[in-house]
């Protein structure tokens, strides 16, 4: 079984990358469905001192779902969905969490250790969603910028490849952006 | 927000995150104009972008991980290493205690948590820095081990606890805080003068013993101040030495450090300043919930005062805690000396607790053996000894001399007392810095700083700053003090060394008072060669503050201003004003390329408008070109210079010298020089040439020599205004006193050709044809200038020297159809010959050219036989001359 899905995911991401954009439909459930599992996975067993970046979900689910041999422009396809579905899957993480907390004692966030617990604070991470969300409004395209890089770890060439620009332009956008976002999530 | 906002907002926004930060300031004043709304967002995203330290920029999200990369369990083997235990787990890796089963001793093993290869060459960095320490404070580095793929760091197992675990105990004791304190600066003071920077001093990186011994560990995050450039990894070099990196933990950092800016060694001890705090204090100097709140406090706020600790110490953690790091301690070893002398006083009182020790301190540190013997200890603590001779009397004397023997030995670079000076100081004179790299391709970088703060403190309101051509006249001379002083009637004195090694520049100022000769005050600067456009600002800012000059806020930053954020274009332009200021015909075409290439670098660079403007200006005078040719463009280039920033006196005075001797605009002329003098009262060449091309001119001789006067007072060694004020005398038929100046002036300068002809021309305008011929003759042979010439002619056909004024005639004539020679020269020798006709031609033939000083000639004696010619008057009529 797991052998056809990942024939199937395959074949769609071809398509996506030929043009055909309706596949993106298609694909979500499939790749939605592995993050989460992974997410989920991850979130259960509580060991502090130990993180692990989002993207790395990301690069599992991948490895889980396609493996290695798929051509690097599927690949990057691929990270920029699951970007944005590990974006929603961490937000509405955040979202339950804190619903959960609600009710509790208020909770002194220091950002000292840099270290952000979407478990212990999910408002930065609800921030952060808004913000992005405003940022799409004014500017599409770095927000995209934005989720691919901080959601699905592409780099800039890759990230330019999907959105059919420059490296350097991407390298830009991403500056501008976390600055502006980063502004906002102070603010906030 | 709107589409089209945005986009401006991210053009800005993008070439301003390209510029270092110091050049951003002045861009930003370009780009954003009076729109502050648009400046206050692109500020605050690029604030936003400086702040390393954000959930964006560490995206991690708190997923327990799973995959363990290490999970080494006891009595592992890696190599010829058996794991004992893991003892930690660090920002950069993990930390496992091991056995050297090679020499059977225990070592600290540490491994990169990440193996992506930023993390992967910072641990490498981290190993090759720190393995080049020995010192007992210092964990040492075994090895570099290599094993299965993974590199570690084989170092000195250091038992004890972690300083921050003994603080999370309480305050530690005042002798043991010094203790530490002592160590620390120990260890970085042999670190710093290795060139290793530690940048991550906390308590977490000390380690104390039982036995109190003090380790830091982790100079995981040092980089090399000074760089070898035979380095061949520059590209890990850049990676690590950006300024804009923000490493380490917020409440240990400097300001500069949170600032993103560059950090050095003192940016180390600011973090021990703050470690000292917390051990004496038991809190954090600064903190706040968050790291922006942090970040606030340690830039903005003083830390609350520490109770019941000897002044001497709160006067030392304030010393390391003072934001401005060029008034912190400047090395780790001045510290150590005046923490070493702190703890021999408690040891001596036998005073470790901290109650009652503060007066009974006191009470020693007034005794006088004491104070002797800190004076003789401490030699290379010129803060202590001077705190020291405060509180002593008896010794001042002792101290004074120390001072001055250690500023001119060892150079000792700091704050220095100033309790001689209380009052302001009213004049100044910038000696040319002296070029101590031994690379004379770099003197124009001298000069041209020399030359830049002259220009800067001239806008200091009060302040006589004397001019360039009168300091350069000490260049490369042995000049004392108080002769100095004297010869230039200023009160203080700045000198500067300045030091090249590698792109970094070191610039050592040290500000004296002429009548004491002991220095106000004295800093080291270095700085790479690329930022000495900030550079120049700060020292200009720092000067002024150590003249107690009290500024506004619109003078400071006039002060304080620099015209190109662009370091090629500030450098081309010192090379311009370079050649400029040995203003010979070649170098002044030379200095046009310099300037033209400076506005290639950067279209809206102001200064080197100007400069260009004021080099056109001289072309006629020099023979470069003729007025025709280069006036035109002078104007051109003051124009585009004061649309580009009007306060520029420079320009206004070009555009003056353009006005009145190219376009005979006498009012506009007047005007601009005007506004020239009242934007800078210390440039004297707006003085000299109001006073010659507008006031002697139109005959207003009084008016014209009190200007000079003042010039002369600006610029008292120089001949040029000297001899003008001469001229003026001459102009006003007051020869014997215009003989008297000339004499006055060739006393100082006897090679000055110009004032030899002009002797003559005194001589020649009395009728003493000899005296005028010998004069005159003298300045040929130190210059074969036309005028020169003209004027032997002209003495010598009045004189019955007529065959030979008509050889030079000959020869001006011949070299005007090869080059640019002043018609006035050819004019000189025809009035001489008495023929009227010819030099009435010759006349209008300067006049219709432009000749730069024509109007200043229409005034000569020698032409009162002509007063009366028609032709003559619409000459003066023509330059607006005739009343």
């Amino acid at each position: 079984m797991q052998r056809d899905k990942t024939q199937e995911i395959t074949t769609l991401l071809r398509e996506l990358s030929a043009g055909n954009r309706e596949t993106i439909d298609a694909l979500v459930p499939h790749v939605y469905d592995e993050l989460r599992k992974l997410a989920a996975h991850y979130l259960k067993s509580e060991r502090k001192g130990h993180t692990l970046q989002p993207t790395a979900i990301v690069h599992e689910a991948f490895l889980k779902l396609i493996g290695q041999e798929t051509e690097w422009q599927n690949r990057n396809h691929f990270f920029a969905i699951a970007a944005n579905l590990m974006r929603r899957i961490l937000v509405d993480y955040a979202r339950n969490h804190k619903a959960a907390k609600r009710g509790g004692e208020i909770e002194n966030i220091s950002l000292e250790d840099a270290f952000i617990f979407v478990k212990d604070k999910p408002d930065e991470m609800i921030a952060l969603n808004d913000a992005l969300e405003e940022l799409a409004k004014i500017d599409e395209r770095r927000s995209k910028v934005v989720e691919m890089r901080f959601f699905g770890g592409l780099n800039n060439e890759e990230i330019g490849e999907v959105l059919g620009i420059h490296s350097n332009t991407v390298l830009r956008d991403w500056n501008l952006a976390r600055a502006w976002l980063k502004t906002k999530l102070q603010n906030s | 927000m709107s589409p089209d906002k945005w986009n401006e907002i991210s053009k800005i926004f993008h070439i301003a995150l390209e510029k270092e930060p110091s050049e951003r300031f002045e861009y930003l004043n370009q780009a954003c104009g009076d729109d502050n709304e648009l400046r206050l967002e692109i500020e605050t995203l690029l604030d936003s972008n400086d702040q390393e330290d954000s959930f964006i920029d560490s995206p991690k999200i708190g997923f327990a991980s799973q995959i363990t990369k290490l999970n080494l369990k006891k009595n592992e083997k890696i190599g010829a290493f058996q794991i004992i235990e893991l003892l930690g787990i660090g920002g950069m890796g993990e930390v496992y205690l091991a056995k050297d089963l090679r020499l059977n001793r225990q070592v600290a093993l540490k491994f990169p948590s990440l193996n992506d290869e930023n993390s992967n060459r910072r641990f490498l960095r981290e190993a090759q820095a720190a393995a080049s320490l020995e010192h007992p404070n210092i964990c040492s580095i075994h090895e570099i081990g290599h094993e299965d793929g993974r590199d570690f760091i084989v170092m000195q197992y250091v038992k004890g606890e972690t300083l921050s675990q003994k603080l999370k105990v309480g305050v530690l004791k005042l002798a043991d805080s010094i203790n530490i304190a002592v160590q620390v600066a120990d260890a970085l003071s042999e670190a710093h003068e290795r060139g290793i920077v530690h940048r991550d001093i906390k308590p977490a990186n000390i380690i104390v013993s039982p036995q109190n011994l003090a380790i830091v560990l982790d100079f995981g995050l040092a980089k090399r101040i000074v760089f070898d450039s035979n380095e061949p990894d520059s590209s890990l070099k850049s990676m690590l030495s950006q300024p804009g990196m923000i490493l380490g933990t917020v409440s240990h950092m400097s300001p500069e450090h949170v600032r993103g800016q560059q950090v050095d060694s003192r940016s180390d001890l600011w973090s021990l300043g703050v470690i000292l705090y917390e051990m004496l204090a038991g809190i954090l100097p600064f903190s706040g919930e968050t790291v922006s709140d942090t970040i606030v406090s340690i830039l903005e706020k003083e830390p609350p005062l520490i109770d019941n600790v000897p002044d001497e110490l709160k006067r030392i953690v304030r010393k390391l805690l003072t934001k401005n790091i060029e008034k912190r301690y400047q090395s780790a070893s001045d510290l150590l000396i005046d923490l070493k002398n702190l703890r021999r006083e408690i040891e001596i009182r036998g005073e470790t607790e901290i109650e009652t020790h503060e007066h009974e301190l006191e009470d020693t540190l007034s005794g006088q053996t004491v104070v002797t013997h800190e004076i003789t200890t401490s030699s290379s603590s010129l803060e202590y000894a001077v705190t020291q001779a405060k509180k002593h009397k008896f010794a001042i004397a002792i101290a004074a001399v120390l001072l001055v023997a250690v500023i001119s030995t060892v150079g000792y670079f700091g704050f220095l007392s100033n309790a001689n000076n209380s009052g302001q100081i009213n004049s100044i004179a910038v000696m040319p810095f002296v070029n101590d790299s031994g690379n004379p391709d770099i003197e124009f970088l001298s000069d041209g700083m020399t030359e830049t703060l002259i220009s800067s403190l001239s806008r200091i309101p009060k302040l006589s700053v004397k001019a360039r051509s009168s300091v350069f006249r000490y260049k490369g001379k042995d000049a004392s003090t108080q002769s100095i002083g004297k010869e230039l009637n200023v009160q203080s004195i700045l000198n500067g060394r300045v030091v090249q090694r590698g792109d970094q520049l070191t610039l050592t100022l040290e500000l004296v008072d002429v009548s004491t000769e002991n220095a106000i005050w004295s800093q080291q600067y270095t700085r790479k060669q690329t930022d000495l456009i900030s550079l120049q600002s700060e020292i200009a800012g720092d000067v002024s503050s150590n003249l107690k000059s009290k500024l506004s806020g619109a003078e400071a930053a006039q002060v304080a201003k620099s015209y190109t954020t662009n370091p090629e274009a500030y450098q081309l332009y010192l090379k311009g004003r370079f050649n400029w200021n040995r203003g010979t015909n070649v170098l002044l075409k030379q200095a046009v390329d310099f300037f033209k290439q400076a506005i290639e670098k950067d279209p809206n660079y102001a200064l080197a408008y100007s400069g260009l403007a004021e080099t056109y200006v001289l072309f006629p005078s020099w023979g470069v070109a003729s007025s025709k040719e280069s006036m035109p463009m002078a104007k051109a280039a003051a124009l585009r210079a004061l649309e580009l920033d009007d306060s520029l006196a420079e320009a206004h005075a070009a555009l003056g010298a353009y006005l009145t001797q190219y376009k005979y605009d006498r009012v506009g002329g007047e005007k601009e020089y005007r506004r020239s003098i009242e934007l800078n009262p210390n440039y004297a060449t707006a003085r000299q040439w109001f006073a010659l091309d507008i006031l002697a001119s139109s005959r207003r001789f009084d008016e014209a020599l009190v200007e000079l006067s003042l010039a002369q007072e600006l610029d008292p060694l120089s001949p040029v205004i000297a001899t003008n004020y001469g001229d003026t005398l001459v102009y006003a038929r007051r020869y014997d006193e215009a003989i008297e100046q000339y004499k006055r002036t060739l006393a100082l300068d006897p090679n000055f050709a110009f004032a030899h002809y002009a002797l003559g021309w005194a001589y020649g305008s009395k009728g003493m044809y000899p005296e005028a011929i010998a004069e005159t003759r003298k300045a040929v042979e130190l210059n074969d200038d036309p005028i020169a010439n003209g004027y032997l002619g002209l003495w010598l056909a009045k004189s019955g020297g007529r065959k030979e004024a008509l050889n030079l005639l000959d020869k001006l004539k011949q070299e005007s159809t090869n080059g640019y020679v002043p018609g006035y020269s050819i004019a000189l020798i025809y009035i001489g010959l008495n023929e009227k006709e010819e030099a009435l031609n010759w006349l209008e033939k300067v006049v219709n050219d432009r000749s730069p000083t024509i109007v200043l000639y229409a005034a000569s004696p020698e032409l009162d036989d002509f007063r009366s010619e028609p032709r003559f008057m619409n000459m003066l009529k023509l330059m607006k001359l005739l009343e």
